[in-house]
């Protein structure tokens, strides 16, 4: 072996990285970081969103190429130009967006790409009886034969984790594996990740999470701005200390609330019934009411009905039971042209795909919800200068930067688009604002600002709704918090006065 | 007058096999490409290169055998094309399958006039004659809507349970059918997401020729300009009809096959409709069955959507 | 995120964005222009000199008032179906059916001139104008409203109407339309007072070369100026968006479908009431496929298309004088047609092949200092 164990004083190695960089079109998402990985340890990589967690396991896992550095496996220097690679050296990778196929069964997901199939015949019964041993082994249990599109977040997972288990994977990459988990399944997740080192193998463990790295790793290595910022040994660090190595300075937990009196209810929601897209009943019998001056918090984890609340105000689902009512007048089932014309904004969970054209210059998405009003529209005809004017001054007012107003708001980065939704909504001055999700995948800079201006529009009287899965979010922003699951509001807190254990088992559908 | 009627069904049903008989190739060439998640409007384009090559393959080397094989040569040239313009340049599959059929239709068309002429245009090339199979031939109805054809017609009835068993029983099948649904599965899988598509795409390229060849050299041995007429874009409704699933898609062929087998014969005999109509039959048919299922199945999740590894 | 941007690139992605928007001004030309480089390829195979043949399709089509006149007479109908298509695609529609409402908006012009008791020209002029408008627009908004209300795709419908088109324009002249005792299956000829007037002395250039001009000026107002194209615009690019911000996604497209019927309709009767006077099988002679690259050509922008259309108009005038001289099919013109919209839809793929190139190439540079 002609390379020496530089790390680790001996240590037993699986991975080593050394000096890895990355760059995408003129951002260095990757500078010079290092990273080792011991035979049988949960190691935490910690960052914020775009911290450059996930570029370094992509590149490790050979879907990426890296622009320098190198990696060595068991000692020994190893290029990965594909994920072929990397399984052969017996690395698995579970992606933060499950790689499933929704209309194939579990066998067939587990057995696509599998070397040990005769081309001529797909043997499934084969995989099926190794995936039971897995699934006896681990604890997973699974019906092979289901469709994954019918199974529940959860279930998926347990068959991503087989997918990995059954190609004997030695070293597993998790990237932010609890997202979209319950508190009960994250639990159950843990274990079976804890029998999983036992046996030798190892996993690295992305996530943003600070409690969860407390948790569950016995190392973490934290990462800011493309650069390693430090590697520890948990047991030997707090949540503050990792706090402050993630984003570089204090971070403000807690924000003011100004005194502001309550107003009158501005949307009411009375016995709700929605569907999914499927045709799944998805909100039952959903009540509550926020009024002028306050933040209504909606806590609760992903896919319990959020989305479709908030697309039911603004009468982009049908309501098939209920009603809703906006300043008192019923608005169910009206047209979103009428609900938005009542005083409505929102700034919905997907923007990419539901608030803003990626083809429309920033001008064009500054205007899109009132381009045929007044100054934009004048006797029929719209006026490019006027709405050119306009979004040089909100570019300005809300610092919104990549290009001039005349560039295509796909050349921006996802924290400028951010801004150019929330500048058109908090523009047009409405009655209501919901925020669904409103600092997914922004760093806490802008996260810290978002969030100042939600306290800020309430302070001015206006209603908010804030529906987001981050429960620490929920809690420093709302004045109430309700919890939702499967489409039900199970409790109703106020966030100084509520545990942590309380909101989570409320989460977890438990009733007092 | 009842045995009338029994020649009439037959010679229907008979007339539906050789009409299907393109639309099954051409709609089982469609599955491969809907099944990696390629929109392939392309399969006029494929069948008319493909009727033109297998013309000139069996003009100059006196075997229809031949032609065939270079019909299904420029079927997948023309796929070939496809394959470049929706996976590697990342194109707009439909606007490319529009403009690969108006360059078949130019390209076709020129080489015609510049080969032949206006006056001497080769007639009665070698084709493929009907082989009436022993002793199944002879059951009464069933064999002569069966099993009296050119060699092509046995061919597409070996082509259908092949293309059903590659795509659901073997691993290939299992990585095609997940490259349209999930092509960054594949590729975190190993699977070389690239390969597959291009792959088949010639594969439709290669039916789709196979079927542009039955038109010209399958029964008379000529070549008109537009000798497609429109069979390539019947052939995508046949596959969206069938719910892009290969026996789907042939039922759906036979249906309009039938439609076209019916007007035909209603044309030749005394019927009060003007033949017009009757004409109009099989594309009135394609947008009703469109009308009547469309929208109980899905399309492949990634159909139209070129693959970027670091999207 | 922008606060990781290097402020050493920032400069460098503009000079980017600067080579890529040149580079999607000229793209279309350079389309044409390999493709006219193919078609002499083609040419030079068989034996003929490119550059001659290009030279007599070029004094063909321009070299002469009968020429520019004929050229312009090409460019008519296919300019005016070449932006209706503009209309749809510009709300992702692709509709390939401008054949049959051209058609359709031919036989409604006819029937009208031929049957509706009218004297006044003036008057005739608008009935004549709104059949065939309407009727294309009916061909258009069928495929239309099955897309906007069951989702199905206008491609095929659009393709399978072209035929239904056809078949009737058939029967229409074996029977309702078809002038009697006559050998041809044709209809009576429109009455002379009817015809678009000829615009231009000792030519056959006719007004509907100014209709055309006209929807050049609406189709600029429809997308740069009023908010309806805008919400054409929205819904094609992005519905869900569209709908986010209230506006009706199936009624902008049964809108946008209607209108480019519409003007293959107005095409159609403009060839009828123009230049052939009376309805006959195939007197589209095929303008409503070449509009589809047209529009692509002309990448949808008002000038473009109209640049397209004349480029297309040309072709086929000169095409006719080149087969005339050095005996090529006029196919041939199909091929550089079709070749085009194919270069053409390589363009984002070149382009960013030569912005990575570019890239590397600073990269490289910079490492260098």
């Amino acid at each position: 072996m002609e390379h020496e164990r530089t790390l680790g004083d001996g240590e037993d190695l699986v991975i080593e990285m050394r000096k890895i960089s990355k760059q995408f079109s003129g951002v260095l998402a990757n500078d010079e970081v290092d990273f080792t990985l011991k035979r049988g340890e949960i190691h935490a990589l910690l960052g914020e969103n775009g911290a450059g967690k996930s570029t370094l396991m992509n590149i490790l896992y050979g879907l990426y190429s890296s622009d320098g550095g190198e990696i060595l496996l068991n000692g020994e220097k190893k290029e990965f130009s594909s994920p072929n690679q990397a399984i052969q050296n017996r690395i698995g990778m579970i992606h933060q967006h499950f790689m499933l196929i929704p209309t194939l069964t579990v066998v067939e997901n587990v057995a696509l790409g599998l070397k040990d199939q005769r081309f001529y015949r797909l043997n499934l019964k084969k995989v099926e009886k190794r995936i039971m041993e897995l699934s006896e082994l681990y604890g997973l249990a699974i019906n092979p034969w289901a469709r994954v599109g019918e199974l529940s977040v959860g279930e998926q997972q347990r068959v991503e984790i087989l997918k990995v288990l059954y190609r004997d994977a030695q070293v597993l990459i998790m990237d932010e594996p609890t997202a979209v988990l319950t508190p009960n399944e994250v639990t159950e997740l843990f274990i079976v990740l804890r029998d999983i080192t036992k046996r030798g193998n190892s996993i690295i463990f992305i996530s943003h999470k600070l409690w969860e790295v407390m948790e569950i790793s016995d190392r973490v290595t934290v990462l800011r701005d493309g650069r390693r910022i430090e590697t520890v040994e948990t047991s030997l660090t707090t949540r503050e200390k990792l706090a402050e190595m993630m984003v570089g300075r204090e971070v403000i937990l807690q924000y003011d609330h100004p005194p502001v009196r309550v107003g009158a209810p501005i949307l009411q929601l009375e016995d709700v019934h929605c569907a999914d897209d499927k045709g799944l009943e998805v909100l039952r019998s959903l009540s509550f009411s926020v009024c002028a001056g306050e933040v209504v918090g909606i806590a609760g984890v992903d896919g319990n009905g959020q989305k479709e609340l908030a697309e039911v105000v603004h009468g982009l689902r049908h309501v098939d039971f209920g009603k809703i009512f906006f300043n008192r007048e019923e608005i169910t089932n009206k047209k979103p042209r009428q609900i938005i014309a009542r005083g409505l904004a929102h700034i919905p969970e997907d923007r990419h795909s539901t608030a803003i054209v990626m083809d429309f210059s920033v001008t064009e998405n500054l205007t899109l919800m009132n381009f045929d009003s007044p100054p934009f529209t004048t006797y029929g005809m719209r006026h490019s200068r006027v709405c050119t004017e306009y979004a040089q001054r909100m570019s300005d007012l809300y610092d919104i930067r990549g290009g001039g107003v005349t560039e295509e708001i796909r050349n921006l980065s996802g924290g400028n688009q951010q801004k150019v939704v929330i500048a058109r909504e908090l523009d047009r001055n409405p009655d209501l604002l919901i925020a669904a999700q409103p600092s997914r995948g922004l760093d806490i800079g802008a996260t810290e600002f978002i969030q100042k201006q939600l306290i800020a529009e309430r302070t001015k009287g206006k209603a908010v709704l804030l529906i987001s899965t981050d429960l620490d979010e929920v809690l420093a922003v709302s004045d109430r918090v309700l919890i939702i699951y499967k489409g039900e509001i199970m409790k109703e807190i106020i966030p100084s006065q509520a545990s942590f254990e309380e909101i989570g088992l409320a989460m977890a559908g438990v009733r007092d | 007058m009842s045995s009338l009627f029994d020649i009439s069904i037959t010679g229907v049903l008979t007339a539906t096999i050789r009409m299907a008989v393109p639309l099954v190739l051409a709609s089982l060439g469609g599955v491969f490409t809907a099944r990696v998640g390629i929109i392939n409007l392309a399969l006029e384009g494929m069948m008319l290169f493909g009727a033109f090559s297998g013309f000139i393959g069996a003009v100059y080397s006196g075997s229809a055998i031949i032609g065939a094989v270079c019909g299904m040569a420029g079927g997948a040239l023309a796929a070939l094309i496809l394959a470049f313009l929706s996976i590697t340049a990342k194109a707009n599959q439909t606007v490319a399958g529009v403009g690969i059929n108006i360059t078949a239709l130019g390209i076709t068309s020129y080489l015609l006039s510049t080969l032949f002429g206006y006056g001497n245009r080769p007639y009665g090339v070698a084709s493929f004659s009907n082989i009436a199979i022993p002793v199944l031939s002879d059951i009464p109805v069933i064999g002569p809507v069966l099993f009296d054809h050119s060699l092509l017609v046995y061919v597409t009835y070996i082509a259908v349970p092949a293309v059903w068993y590659l795509i659901y029983r073997t691993p290939a099948g299992l990585t095609i059918r997940a490259t349209g649904e999930n092509p960054r599965a594949v590729d975190t899988l190993g699977g070389n997401v690239m390969r597959t598509r291009y792959l088949c795409t010639l594969a439709s390229g290669v039916l789709a020729g196979l079927a542009g060849a039955y038109l010209t050299i399958g029964q008379m041995g000529q070549f008109m300009e537009n000798v497609t007429a429109g069979k390539g874009y019947i052939a995508v409704a046949a596959l969206i009809f069938g719910k892009w699933k290969p026996l789907g898609a042939v039922a759906a062929s036979l249906l309009f096959g039938f439609a076209e087998g019916l007007q035909l014969r209603l044309q030749i005999g005394e019927s009060p409709i003007p033949f017009q109509f009757l004409s109009m039959l099989p594309y009135v048919m394609t947008m009703v069955a469109l009308l009547l299922f469309v929208g109980r199945a899905k399309a492949p999740a990634a159909m139209g959507k070129p693959y970027n590894r670091q999207d | 995120m922008e606060q990781k941007i290097r402020i050493g690139h920032i400069e460098v992605v503009r000079r980017e964005q600067r080579v890529a928007s040149l580079f999607g001004m000229f793209s279309s030309l350079i389309a044409i222009f390999l493709a006219l480089v193919a078609g002499g390829v083609v040419m030079a195979v068989v034996d003929i000199n490119p550059f001659t043949a290009y030279g007599h399709l070029f004094a063909g089509a321009f070299a002469s008032k009968t020429g520019c006149a004929n050229t312009l007479i090409k460019t008519t109908p296919l300019l005016i179906a070449g932006l209706g298509l503009s209309i749809s695609f510009r709300c992702n529609l692709i509709n390939i059916g401008a054949e049959g409402q051209m058609i359709v908006g031919g036989i409604a012009a006819t029937a009208v001139a031929l049957y509706l008791p009218v004297s006044s020209p003036l008057l005739m002029f608008v009935f004549i104008f709104l059949a065939g408008f309407l009727a294309g627009g009916f061909w258009g908004a069928v495929p239309g409203i099955l897309k906007a209300k069951f989702g199905i795709s206008e491609i095929i419908n659009t393709i399978m109407l072209n035929y239904i088109a056809i078949h009737v324009l058939s029967f229409m002249l074996d029977g309702p339309l078809r002038e009697p005792d006559n050998y041809y299956p044709q209809s009576a000829k429109i009455a002379q007072e009817f015809w678009l007037a000829k615009i231009l002395d000792g030519t056959r250039l006719h007004a509907g070369f100014l209709i055309a001009l006209v929807l050049v000026l609406f189709y600029y107002l429809l997308f740069y100026r009023l908010p309806q194209g805008f919400r054409i615009r929205t819904v094609g690019y992005n519905p869900k968006a569209a709908r986010y911000a209230g506006m009706s996604v199936s009624s902008n497209v049964v809108l946008a479908m209607f209108l480019s019927g519409a003007f293959a309709g107005i095409a159609g009767m403009s060839e009828i009431l123009g230049m052939h006077h009376r309805l006959y099988n195939e007197f589209t002679s095929g303008y409503g496929f070449d509009a589809i690259s047209i529009a692509l050509l002309g990448k949808l922008h008002p000038l473009g298309v109209v640049l397209a259309a004349l480029f297309f108009g040309a072709l086929r005038v000169g095409a006719n004088a080149m087969q005339h001289v050095v005996q090529i099919p006029i196919a041939i013109v199909y091929v550089i047609q079709g070749l085009a919209v194919l270069f053409i839809l390589t363009d984002t793929f070149f382009r960013t092949y030569i912005l990575t190139s570019y890239k590397r190439k600073g990269l490289k540079r910079r490492k260098r200092a």
